[in-house]
């Protein structure tokens, strides 16, 4: 299994009603995480690789894992692009 | 809109300036301002207040006397971001963006960042934990003349509401 993790040295975060803000260390720009967004950020935390957090997410939110991989997919590649996730086996 | 809100059922505590204590956790501390209440003449003429000396012979500007002034701190209850729009109304913030009003450049939380010597970790936790102090919302209001009872009344009835 090749799991999701996130970087804890490389982001500050801070969350409120089901928001969750992440500021990357070396830029010092903030993201705004709501909805999906911040359930899968939620769901990164080193014991889920791509396809159960698929899972755990489509569980959530009633659909199908094929149904929502492409924008799981994209949010990824946009997370592991800003350093915040990598994956480990 | 100060002195328009002044003329109403508010006490004026401030214009332009606004002393903050931050020093102690809960709601940031609100000082009564120490400047004098000054409008161009067409402004005092919008808020139905009457102009009084002029500030300076070549400055325009005259000082106006609030009906009443508050003299005693109070807590920040809510910061509203003054916006143009057509319509007048209020909008809740979410999180990033009240921290991100609060990292803008023009706020003075700047220079309360830069006493606390914190680096950029420590910059986004004080602004985290001070964007929780206190509500901050977007006030939206016409800025045509014709326009401005509209804005008033919206403030005035969102003050009454957010005060209870």
């Amino acid at each position: 299994m090749t799991a999701l993790s996130k970087d804890p040295a490389r982001f500050a975060e801070t969350a409120i009603d089901g928001e969750v803000v992440v500021m990357p260390l070396d830029t010092g720009d903030f993201f705004s995480l709501t909805a999906t967004a911040a359930a899968i950020w939620r769901l990164i935390d080193g014991t889920r690789d791509r396809a159960q957090l698929l899972g755990a997410l489509a569980a959530e939110y009633g659909a199908e894992p094929s149904a929502i991989a492409a924008e799981v997919d994209a949010f990824l590649a946009q997370l592991r692009s800003a350093g915040l996730v990598r994956e480990s086996a | 809109m100060v002195a328009a809100l002044g003329r109403s059922q508010f006490v004026h505590f401030c214009d332009d300036t606004l002393l903050l204590d931050l020093s102690d956790i809960g709601p940031p501390l609100c000082h009564p301002g120490h400047k004098r209440l000054k409008l161009w003449p067409d402004g005092a003429a919008l808020a139905g207040v009457e102009a009084g000396d002029m500030v300076a012979t070549h400055y325009a500007k005259h000082f106006v006397a609030p009906p009443s002034l508050a003299e005693e701190p109070l807590p920040l209850a809510e910061l509203s971001l003054l916006t143009q729009a057509e319509r007048a109304g209020f909008t809740t913030l979410s999180l990033g963006e009240r921290i991100a009003v609060l990292d803008a450049d023009h706020q003075s939380v700047r220079l309360w960042l830069a006493a606390r010597r914190v680096d950029r970790a420590g910059r986004f936790a004080e602004l985290a934990t001070l964007s929780r102090r206190f509500a901050m919302t977007q006030f939206f209001r016409p800025f045509s003349p014709n326009r401005f009872a509209e804005g008033i009344s919206t403030a005035a009835k969102h003050i009454l509401e957010a005060a209870g």
